[in-house]
């Protein structure tokens, strides 16, 4: 009995001693997509690159019967590490990456300003899962509407892959 | 200086990110203080690590076919004593460590450290305490499986500060029905 008890206790303190240094750290670099589309209630196109963004599809987004994606790039979020994205009206909106929370959704700051000017968006603080994207939206361009679209990090099971061309389709994510 | 003392439950809601800005702030920075605040908090990462990994070494790691042929090779040892249906029970004075003895204890330990730590995580409440007929307690279990926790599908606002602005805060329907944060800002023509 003693010597099994040991031998079970020296197994469990091995594991112990061996899981601590093993435990899962999170990733402190992300990768965020950062959607810009400018919309019209005018009718027109819906850019195929949206049919993989079916929140754009529904109300207050359905209203708008054209939509172009005007960029769409990515960008490496560090953490407590501003990251700034240029708009297409001349302001920039800036992530920061604020925490990886222990369950894998991410804290992140947002604000959108221009340069030298009182910020426009002075802070947004969201959490989201990865790959589940948030919307800013509202500011005017050129007669019609500024969508943002941030995603953060990847769903689970989503492969790793380039941001796909302007225009290209992506299959839909499931879980 | 006196350092404040976080009670396990708040503890538990900062590790599992669900405590408010605010009050993450405050437990950070209490954690940040105190080393036996950190300890715990690695405490609880180290416990969340090694039930997952108990789980799976359980799972895929133990080798039973080659426990049972150990098992019945200690069984049909010479020296042991006969008992019904032909088993033998290994007796006298311990020898040099026989391999199933070291498979057993090894099974047993990640059952316990499994156990143990299932009960420090997520307390049983409401498990069902019956009584033998012998007036031994007895916690009945029922068969358990190994679930994955994922996030919360989805995105939230937490805070927002539209400036000299004003706007909304909603959220529209995602791919799953998961809520897609939406802020919309009302803003005038430039």
């Amino acid at each position: 009995m003693g010597q099994r008890t040991q031998i079970a206790a020296t197994m469990l303190v091995s594991l112990l001693g061996w899981a601590g240094p093993a435990a899962a750290q999170p990733a402190r670099v992300v990768s965020a997509e950062v959607l810009v589309v400018l919309a019209r209630e005018e009718a027109g196109t819906i850019d195929p690159a949206l049919a993989s963004v079916p929140a754009l599809r529904r109300p207050p987004f359905n209203a708008f019967r054209s939509m172009a994606v005007l960029s769409r790039p990515t960008v490496q979020l560090r953490l407590n590490t501003p990251a700034d994205v240029p708009l297409p009206n001349g302001r920039r909106v800036r992530l920061m990456l604020q925490q990886v929370m222990p369950d894998g959704r991410f804290r992140v700051r947002v604000s959108i300003n221009r340069p030298n000017l009182a910020d426009y968006l002075p802070l947004l603080q969201v959490v989201a899962s990865p790959g589940d994207p948030f919307f800013v939206a509202g500011q005017n361009h050129q007669g019609g509407t500024l969508v943002i679209g941030v995603r953060v990090g990847q769903r689970p099971n989503e492969p790793a892959a380039a941001p796909p061309a302007r225009g290209a389709k992506r299959p839909p994510r499931r879980r | 200086m006196a350092v404040a003392h976080l009670e396990d439950e708040r503890l538990q809601q900062f590790f599992d990110g669900e405590l408010p800005p605010e009050e993450e702030s405050k437990v950070r920075q209490v954690i940040e203080a105190s080393a036996e605040e950190r300890a715990r908090l690695e405490a609880l990462e180290r416990l969340r690590s090694l039930l997952r990994i108990a789980a799976e070494d359980a799972a895929s790691d133990l080798d039973s076919d080659g426990l049972y042929g150990r098992i019945r090779h200690g069984i049909d040892h010479p020296g042991g004593k006969a008992i019904e249906g032909g088993l033998r029970v290994v007796g006298g004075a311990p020898g040099p460590v026989e391999g199933w003895k070291v498979w057993i204890p090894t099974a047993a330990g990640l059952a316990v450290a499994a156990a143990v730590l299932l009960a420090v995580l997520r307390p049983w409440e409401g498990a069902p305490v019956v009584r033998s007929p012998q007036g031994d307690e007895r916690v009945e279990v029922e068969a358990t499986t190994t679930t994955v926790i994922e996030p919360p599908l989805g995105s939230e606002i937490e805070e927002v500060d539209f400036g000299e602005n004003t706007g909304t805060v909603f959220a529209v329907q995602g791919e799953a029905g998961e809520p897609i944060a939406v802020v919309w800002i009302d803003d005038a023509p430039m």
